[in-house]
């Protein structure tokens, strides 16, 4: 039984991931109560705090996914990184549902855009691990062996603060993107209908199998 | 004939042959048959299918004013019975606003008429749907002017000789049928002159919407009234009576509202109200309750809690189980959530204003429904009849649509898309019949006394006189009550800044607000009456309903004591709109 009791990533990003929520809840119930006393329509707040809350945990995803997933890496598995990428994103979820139904969002861009994040997480673990590969083969003549794997955690770092970066400027472009990837996925998907297709590769199989 | 076949065989060929002709000609049959099938019931359909007409005429000729109610005439009729939805919308690509729509049933060979009141856009657009699917469409444009209008409706020797006209007014010359039958088209208009003759030819809707008007205190002249339309009009101006005014010839009557529009009396009288389109001079009466808030911010805080023990608790797991809980565990607390925004859900709030002068005949009011929103869903509310004429959202940037009631003449629900924290206002205005008259008697030793000089009596409230609240007792027609035991309640900017007396038939918290509302209001050198207005006898009020009436009482100018008391003693009933 391969226990991680050495590995604190999913817990830490967990902790991580609520600590940011706790954070954009208390800055949006303020304003928004603010925004009530005023007249004003809270939605305005509701919208700039799921922006806000994309943006974080986007940003906790590059900076430190690299830290945690290559520690909960050397004595666990990809499922440990996986974890840690669901204790950064979904302990916000609660809070993207209230915060949803008080701003003018379209549901399912909301939706779509937590999917996207699921992805920028699995982008960077896949990514990170890319950059751990390449700078211990790579380097790996020129550097004591000792030394290697700190190298490789301050090479992931660094990748994280540029991923970050990246992240932070083309937020707006890349939630498109994404959200318009998936989308088009989706409609895809209900446009030709799921059955269909299952049905539609059962059919040429079975002629496969008779011819 | 088969050549070579004789006996049995040919016999048998010709069977055949009129067998498979026998097929052929039954096929025939049935594909007519099926034939007729389909195509019977698309040619009964497009016979049965109505034939509709539909005509409408803009009231006021299309005049209107941007943002003011107008109203549109409708004419209706159709070949054959069937159910047709209105709608009237502005025609615009902007983003969605309110909507007025209404269903009426047609039958053949007699057609109907309504006035629908509709917000006043540079083109309207009527559509028109039946139940079979027919569709019409009316673009109605309606002329916007940025000046003040000033409609002259003139009939019989008056009109085309003389037309009244005012510096800055635009003024529009109307027949009796230009004229509406909602009183909140009145809106679009600042001044009507209006002669016996026009006001003889009006309809009982067209009537009672101009009295409507008068009691709101519409600035209006009335030329050449006669006996019957003087009685008519007796009493019916709001504002004491100071903007009906009366005339004997076009030219005096185009003197007499040049008069009147330079009195600034009337001019803050007619706009005295609070504004129905701010809620700053409603202040605590429109205050929001933060109960919803309050339910999300503990549901926040017990989950953000709970979260943090669980992963403080759950610290040995493997690295699956760990995906499981963290992905698990909000996923249920995000369906808790969702689930506890229907728990939200609050009753719809209503608050009336009215303001009347003592010993008038009308009071006016300023009225606001608010539904709080909990999740995003499609919302239906019910607009109290007496409050239906003027009804519409607070915010012109609230799409709203309002169902028009052809049997009931009026507006009687509204619908809106809600979400979580979303106030959507409904604001009212008009005005009620009033029969109030306090009368105050000098002062003397620093007492003084209150009269009914009114014909019915009032309940209990309060006096608000030199900066005090003072109880105000219930008291039948033509008895006085000596005004004694001053309360803690006082103005403002007297001493304490918190008045803390309740009112009868009213929570104190509510009284509170209603005398901070009030205070500023009270005339300077003058006193005022606050009553509070017993609102279950309306239809569809909400359950949340506070009203209040302000009445200006004058202080006496000479010393002359009040009469003494002729009737039966204090009465407690309360006041109703």
């Amino acid at each position: 039984m391969n226990r991680v009791n050495a590995s604190p990533g999913p817990q830490q990003a967990a902790l991580s991931g609520l600590a940011l929520a706790a954070a954009v809840a208390v800055w949006w119930l303020g304003s928004t109560r603010l925004a009530l006393d005023q007249g004003a329509d809270p939605a305005r707040a509701a919208a700039q705090a799921l922006q806000v809350l994309w943006a974080l945990r986007a940003l906790a995803l590059a900076l430190l996914l690299g830290a945690l997933g290559s520690v909960a890496r050397g004595a666990g598995s990809w499922w440990t990184g996986a974890a840690a990428v669901a204790g950064l994103v979904a302990p916000a979820w609660p809070l993207v549902v209230l915060v949803a139904s008080a701003s003018t969002l379209p549901g399912l861009q909301v939706l779509l855009m937590e999917v996207a994040l699921l992805v920028v997480g699995g982008v960077v673990l896949v990514t990170d691990h890319a950059v751990r590969l390449a700078v211990l083969r790579g380097l790996g003549p020129f550097i004591n062996p000792a030394d290697r794997h700190a190298v490789a955690d301050a090479a992931c770092t660094l990748w994280g603060v540029l991923l970050a970066l990246g992240l932070w400027r083309t937020q707006d472009a890349l939630g498109q993107v994404l959200g318009q990837v998936l989308a088009q996925m989706l409609v895809q998907v209900l446009d030709h209908g799921l059955p269909t297709q299952i049905g539609h590769g059962l059919w040429q199989a079975l002629t496969t199998r008779i011819s | 004939m088969l050549p070579g076949v004789t006996g049995p065989r040919k016999r048998l060929c010709w069977a055949l042959r009129a067998l498979v002709l026998q097929c052929c000609t039954l096929r025939a049959l049935v594909l007519q048959c099926f034939a007729l099938q389909v195509l019977l019931p698309a040619s009964t359909a497009q016979a049965t299918a109505p034939q509709l007409a539909v005509s409408v005429a803009p009231a006021l000729k299309g005049w209107s004013r941007p943002g003011k109610t107008t109203e549109l005439d409708i004419r209706l009729s159709a070949s054959t019975p069937t159910r047709v939805r209105l709608d009237v919308a502005p025609d615009s690509s902007g983003p969605p606003v309110s909507t007025v729509y209404t269903q009426i049933d047609l039958q053949p060979g007699r057609p109907q008429r309504l006035q629908l009141p509709v917000g006043a856009a540079a083109n309207l657009q009527l559509r028109a749907v039946t139940a079979e699917g027919t569709v019409l469409e009316r673009a109605v444009p309606i002329s916007l002017s940025e000046s003040p209008l000033l409609v002259s409706a003139l009939a019989g020797v008056l009109a085309g000789h003389q037309t009244v006209r005012l510096d800055a007014f635009h003024t529009v010359a109307l027949t009796a049928d230009d004229l509406p039958r909602n009183a909140s088209a009145y809106a679009s208009i600042n001044a009507l002159v209006v002669d016996a003759a026009t006001l003889s030819a009006l309809d009982t809707r067209q009537l009672a919407a101009l009295l409507a008007h008068a009691a709101a205190c519409g600035r209006m002249v009335v030329v050449n009234a006669d006996a019957a339309v003087q009685k008519l009009l007796e009493g019916a101006g709001g504002c004491g009576g100071r903007a009906l005014l009366q005339a004997s010839s076009v030219a005096q009557a185009q003197v007499v509202l040049a008069a009147s529009l330079a009195a600034p009396v009337i001019a803050s009288l007619a706009n005295g109200l609070p504004n129905a389109m701010t809620l700053s001079e409603l202040g605590p009466l429109a205050r929001p309750s933060p109960q919803g808030w309050n339910r999300v911010a503990l549901a926040l805080a017990l989950y953000f809690a709970a979260t943090l023990a669980a992963l403080l608790w759950l610290h040995t797991l493997r690295a699956t189980a760990w995906l499981a809980v963290l992905l698990g565990l909000p996923a249920l607390a995000a369906g808790a959530a969702w689930a506890l925004l229907g728990l939200l859900h609050t009753a719809p709030e209503l608050v009336v204003w009215s303001e009347g002068d003592a010993g008038g005949e009308q009071a006016r009011y300023r009225a606001w429904q608010r539904v709080a929103g909990a999740r995003r869903e499609h919302t239906r509310v019910a607009i109290p009849g007496p409050l239906a004429t003027s009804a519409q959202a607070c915010d012109r940037n609230q799409a709203l649509g309002l169902e028009f009631d052809p049997a009931q003449g009026r507006v009687t629900a509204a619908e809106f898309e809600t979400r979580l924290f979303r106030q959507v206002l409904l604001c009212f205005s008009g005005s009620f019949p009033m029969a109030r008259a306090p009368q105050l008697g000098p002062d003397v030793n620093g007492v003084r006394q209150v009269r009914n000089a009114g014909l019915a009596p009032w309940p209990a409230g309060l006096l608000l006189l030199d900066g005090r609240a003072l109880p105000l007792p219930a008291l039948g027609p033509g008895v006085n009550a000596v005004l004694a035991g001053v309360v803690n309640a006082s103005s403002p900017s007297a001493s304490t800044g918190a008045p803390a007396t309740a009112l009868p038939h009213a929570p104190a918290a509510p009284a509170d607000q209603a005398l901070q509302m009030a205070w500023p209001r009270v005339r300077p050198g003058g006193a005022a009456a606050l009553w509070a207005l017993d609102l279950g006898g309306v239809a569809a009020v909400p359950e949340h309903a506070q009203g209040w009436l302000l009445v200006s009482v004058p202080l006496p100018e000479v010393s002359v004591p009040l009469p003494e008391t002729s009737a039966a003693p204090p009465a407690s009933t309360r006041s109703t709109p």
